[in-house]
């Protein structure tokens, strides 16, 4: 079971039959819990349990971890902008909010093995090598300060492709619009179902962006420019033939929509979202754990 | 065919339009759109057609004159969503048109759109993927299908919706021959379930059962007729005239003149429609 949780996904599990409401609003409650998180031990003890999450309910983690593979640039551009121009005011309440979690880090070094092998002698942060030079701050404790608003980024990307790879889109969507509708928008002149179908159909876009930019490329090199020798050339093509084709998109996929006789209010739909009893126990469990989160962490732990 | 003494379900009255100030126009057109005819709107590449296929369905408002759809103005933005309801529009690239990730749930987008149940929604969905022959498709992805099996679902699409009348803007014009055979098939099947037709595009020779043809040229009708006086004024090329003669003398028609040039040609073929319309 732990091996194929690793590598497939099991649409039978517990978690799949969930509402996407349920989904979405796990998402809400956990995204504000991570927010608000100042506490790396928290953080790694959450993410701990997130995987052991998709362990048990056979959500393959090998998917969800290709689903954020892409994002790694810019964890790795966050991580590198805040490592070198955090300030030291974040760096100082960053350490007084986690001195458990450096003590139990340098008291690695006290570990036996660790010694004879003179493993994690970094540890010993006094003696590592430290930079100023103005606004610029590098050491040890920057470098934990940086990584902890990847890590909160990590976890949040982590949730969403839970999310995404374990609901039908449709659903989702659908799921979104039913929230919505709870929300005044009505009084800005805002349609759920409109907003809910402008997430859609963008994300829908998404691959024919793609599609349309490649053939805006080969076009272009078939035609003798060359993209190494004119990069400037090369994006002005590219982004005035896409803005155009992406305004032509929603020209004629509203048009569509009209002749279909869309108006954006009273669309009901062909699935139907019904809470049952599991719903009902995943958000118990969620408000329960996330108390537990809050105040053991925030008030015991730190 | 229908009788001309019935009440037109669509009408338009010396409409004018244009997309801004100084562009292509269409000027002045009129004609009345009968309930179960099979109407063809045809002529060349920008005289117009397509843009009066959007106006058939309220898309487009005529700066002047009027549409009137059953009684209803399209320049009544209040009847808009009845008039859609009565005139539904397939236009010529289907991928356009897509917007659920499943045929089922694309097909499901109109009757949503009309605020029925799950239920009826999903009678209807099935109902219209049996009249396009596209029934075990639900699960695919619509952008995945082949060009001819695309437009039989945004075809699927717009019938779930029920309309008595269809617009079909060009719908075999990106098609291969057998896929562009299989639309028109199910076109004279909706037509023969008592669905009023528009069909816009630019040859008509494929649909030798229109009731009636408005060639649209420079944003004006230039003709107004039956098919067979659309063959007879001259539009139609005289190799395919010939085809025509071939088609009648196979069916038993005293074809048996020497064609020497076209005036012999159209002279002849009037002579056999005759023949074909005293057989009647």
């Amino acid at each position: 079971m732990v091996f194929s949780s690793f590598v497939s996904n099991s649409n039978s599990s517990f978690f799949y039959k969930l509402d996407p409401r349920t989904k979405l609003l796990s998402l809400a409650v956990l995204s504000i819990l991570i927010f608000h998180e100042t506490s790396v031990i928290s953080l790694l003890f959450f993410l701990l349990l997130t995987f052991l999450f998709m362990f048990l309910f056979s959500i393959s983690v090998i998917d969800i971890l290709k689903t954020i593979k892409p994002l790694l640039f810019i964890f790795f551009l966050i991580f590198l902008l805040r490592f070198v121009f955090i300030q030291k005011e974040h760096t100082i309440s960053f350490i007084s909010d986690n001195k458990i979690f450096f003590e139990i880090f340098q008291n690695f070094q006290h570990f036996e093995i660790f010694q004879h092998f003179q493993i994690f002698h970094f540890l010993n942060f006094e003696n590592l090598p430290h930079f100023e030079y103005g606004f610029i701050s590098i050491s040890v404790y920057t470098f934990f300060a940086a990584l902890f608003p990847v890590l909160k980024f990590f976890i949040l990307v982590l949730l969403s492709s839970i999310i995404t790879q374990t609901t039908n889109t449709s659903k989702l969507v659908l799921g979104l619009e039913r929230l919505f509708d709870y929300l005044p928008l009505k009084k800005f002149n805002i349609s759920s179902t409109d907003l809910s179908l402008m997430i859609f159909l963008s994300l829908s876009f998404i691959p024919n962006l793609f599609n349309t930019a490649n053939q805006i490329s080969v076009s272009a090199q078939s035609r003798g420019l060359v993209i190494k020798k004119k990069p400037v050339l090369y994006i002005r093509i590219l982004s005035t033939n896409l803005i155009n084709s992406i305004l032509k998109y929603s020209y004629d996929i509203s048009n569509s929509m009209e002749g279909r006789c869309y108006t954006g209010y009273g669309k009901t739909s062909i699935y139907e979202l019904n809470f049952n009893k599991y719903d009902f126990l995943f958000i118990f469990l969620l408000f329960l754990y996330s108390f537990f989160h809050f105040f053991c962490f925030r008030y015991f732990l730190i | 065919m229908t009788s001309e003494k019935t009440k037109p379900i669509i009408s338009l009255s010396n409409v004018n339009f244009e997309h801004k100030p100084g562009s292509f126009k269409l000027s002045d057109i009129s004609f009345d759109i009968f309930p179960g005819t099979f109407v063809i709107l045809t002529g060349p590449n920008g005289s117009g057609k397509s843009t009066l296929g959007l106006l058939l369905n309220g898309i487009y408002k005529p700066i002047s004159g009027k549409v009137v759809i059953d009684g209803m103005s399209t320049s009544d933005k209040s009847k808009l969503p009845d008039i859609r309801k009565k005139v539904g529009i397939v236009f010529q690239n289907p991928y356009i048109q897509f917007v659920g990730n499943t045929v089922e749930e694309d097909v499901a987008f109109g009757p949503e759109n009309l605020g029925l149940s799950s239920k009826e929604i999903k009678k209807r969905v099935k109902s219209a993927l049996n009249a396009v022959g596209m029934s075990g498709y639900e699960n695919r992805n619509p952008v995945d299908l082949s060009g001819g099996e695309a437009q039989k679902v945004a075809i699927a699409g717009v019938l779930a919706t029920n309309p008595e009348v269809i617009v079909f803007d060009e719908v075999t014009s990106m098609l291969d021959l057998k896929s562009s055979k299989q639309i028109l098939n199910i076109v004279n099947n909706l037509k023969s379930q008592g669905k009023t037709i528009v069909f816009i595009c630019h040859d008509p020779r494929p649909i030798s059962n229109a009731d009636k043809i408005y060639t649209v040229s420079a944003g004006k009708i230039v003709f107004s007729g039956t098919y067979s006086e659309y063959i007879l004024s001259g539009k139609y090329p005289v190799s395919d005239i010939t085809e025509l003669l071939l088609h009648f003398k196979k069916n038993g028609y005293p074809v048996d003149v020497l064609l020497k040039d076209p005036k012999t040609v159209y002279s002849h073929l009037a002579e056999v429609l005759n023949l074909n319309r005293e057989k009647d």
